[in-house]
């Protein structure tokens, strides 16, 4: 899982990095996720921002980061990675990495120890309706699906999200 | 861009790495165990028996204001047999208890009170609580608490302690904390540091599939554990009660932490006894339970009876929470 972990995170630096030529966007969101695992609940709804990378037109970067309420104040940071159509529909589909912060329901260890924090999950998400034009993009009903460790699960979902190109 | 996305990654990286857990401190496990080893677990199921005998002889409570539902049989509520009974037992253990009144007319409530005063910080009090009304028999909700207070406050006097033990069975928790919210209201609990509250302590089932989620947490699906909860303010503590148990191997505990002061919507479930009011005025608080309606099917009914529970189970669990207690109270010499 670690390996995995450490290759998104390479692939996503790999993206940014790679060429000069590539366009940016960046957005406002409203989110949702929900964290479960056997050691970690936490989660909630609430909003944030991104940057996104676009190379050669179908290859994507994007880091986004929110504050959930609903256990707390939860903070999340998503680094992404992954293909898009190119036109003004603009679906994409992206491997992610969750990074959960901040407030959470926690179960201990038998011994006393809490769970580490941050937690983290890699899953897939999808951004169905997402559509994009020379002055920016809007993105509604996003939705992502990742696995973590003690049988972590992360659901993550998108209401709206719109951006500007710069 | 480059240097900021490198940065990023580099710090990202290093928080993976680097927020390891911690383990809890261990100062004063030894001699709360001690206080734990006094715990006789005979003593336990008589009170549980007794109280569900008088229960039934009962008058019921005024229950105007409340409206019976299923699981909620508001019209068969007592609590005055009960409120007896634990005032005569702190008298026999040779307490003089208090009975503080809160409140007018039938629906007052009485908190019964006891006091193992402290040795060199007996200002600071740990509270040791339960709510002594019940529906039906009420064996399990709440005879089960009112006998471990019983049972524990017996204990604790061959101990000397730095700060004072406090023992209240408060009342009308069925009614919403309603004895425990007019006792803080009034500022009984002003010089409370910290509380241990029970409720619901005694049933416990083998059998696959016995035991529910609940909302916001992850549950085995066999229900033969104590749910241990803190939240924020009481998370030092519950590690340490959880490293205590474990150490001397006392329970089958499994411990939790909501976040902040609870009060959140998935937490929410957790507030729900009267260590919840106590978590609201920012009093450290561990809660001990069965998980009430999640586990047993007799919660709120007639057939909540001595004889659905699990004698050695509930004597495990005293034993766990006497140590609880002792722990904050601070076990002297």
């Amino acid at each position: 899982m670690k390996k995995l972990l450490m290759l998104l995170i390479m692939l996503y630096a790999a993206a940014v990095n790679g060429q000069s030529s590539f366009e940016r966007i960046t957005w406002l969101q409203q989110s949702g996720v929900y964290f479960s695992s056997d050691r970690v609940t936490m989660g909630g709804i609430g909003i944030g921002g991104g940057v996104q990378f676009v190379y050669r037109d179908h290859w994507t970067a994007q880091t986004d980061a929110y504050i959930l309420w609903g256990n707390g104040n939860a903070l999340v940071t998503r680094l992404s990675c992954g293909y898009q159509r190119d036109g003004r529909w603009q679906p994409a589909i992206l491997a992610a990495l969750n990074l959960l912060g901040g407030q959470r329901t926690e179960i201990l260890s038998a011994d006393g120890q809490r769970p580490p924090i941050p937690q983290w999950a890699v899953g897939l998400a999808a951004a169905p309706l997402r559509f994009h034009s020379s002055f920016g993009s809007v993105s509604a009903l996003e939705f992502g699906y990742g696995l973590s460790p003690d049988h972590g699960r992360c659901l993550h979902f998108t209401i709206l999200s719109m951006g500007i190109v710069w | 861009m480059k240097l900021i996305s490198k940065a990023a990654i580099v710090a990202l990286t290093s928080l993976l790495i680097t927020c390891a857990p911690t383990a809890p401190d261990m100062k004063g496990v030894d001699s709360a165990i001690t206080v734990a080893e006094d715990v006789v677990t005979t003593n336990l199921m008589p009170w549980i028996e007794q109280l569900a005998y008088v229960r039934a002889q009962d008058i019921r409570v005024n229950s105007e204001g409340y409206e019976a539902k299923e699981l909620y049989p508001a019209n068969e509520l007592t609590r005055d047999a009960s409120v007896k009974l634990v005032q005569e037992a702190f008298i026999t253990m040779g307490y003089t208890p208090t009975t503080v009144v809160l409140g007018e007319g039938p629906q007052a409530a009485y908190n019964v009170a006891a006091e193992w005063r402290g040795s060199t910080r007996p200002q600071e009090v740990v509270l040791v609580a339960g709510h002594l009304d019940a529906f039906y028999a009420g064996a399990d909700d709440n005879a089960s608490a009112v006998a471990a207070m019983l049972e524990i406050a017996r204990a604790v006097r061959k101990h000397r302690f730095a700060r004072t033990l406090r023992f209240v069975a408060f009342d009308l928790e069925e009614f919403g904390s309603v004895g425990s919210t007019r006792y803080i209201q009034a500022g009984y609990a002003d010089d409370i540091v910290a509380a241990v509250v029970m409720d619901l302590i005694g049933y416990a089932s083998t059998e696959p599939n016995s035991q529910d989620d609940v909302l916001g947490l992850r549950l085995p699906d066999v229900g033969d554990f104590i749910l241990l909860i803190g939240n924020a303010n009481s998370s030092e503590w519950t590690q340490k009660v959880t490293a205590l148990n474990h150490a001397y191997g006392l329970t089958k505990l499994i411990s939790v932490i909501a976040p902040g002061d609870g009060a959140y919507f998935l937490s929410s479930v957790f507030m729900r006894s009267d260590h919840g009011v106590l978590w609201y005025k920012g009093i450290p608080a561990l809660f001990f339970t069965d998980t009430a309606n999640f586990r047993n099917p007799h919660y709120h009914l007639p057939t909540d009876t001595p004889e659905t529970l699990d004698p050695e189970f509930l004597a495990r669990n005293v034993k766990a929470i006497a140590a609880a207690a002792a722990l904050y109270a601070e076990v002297l010499p």
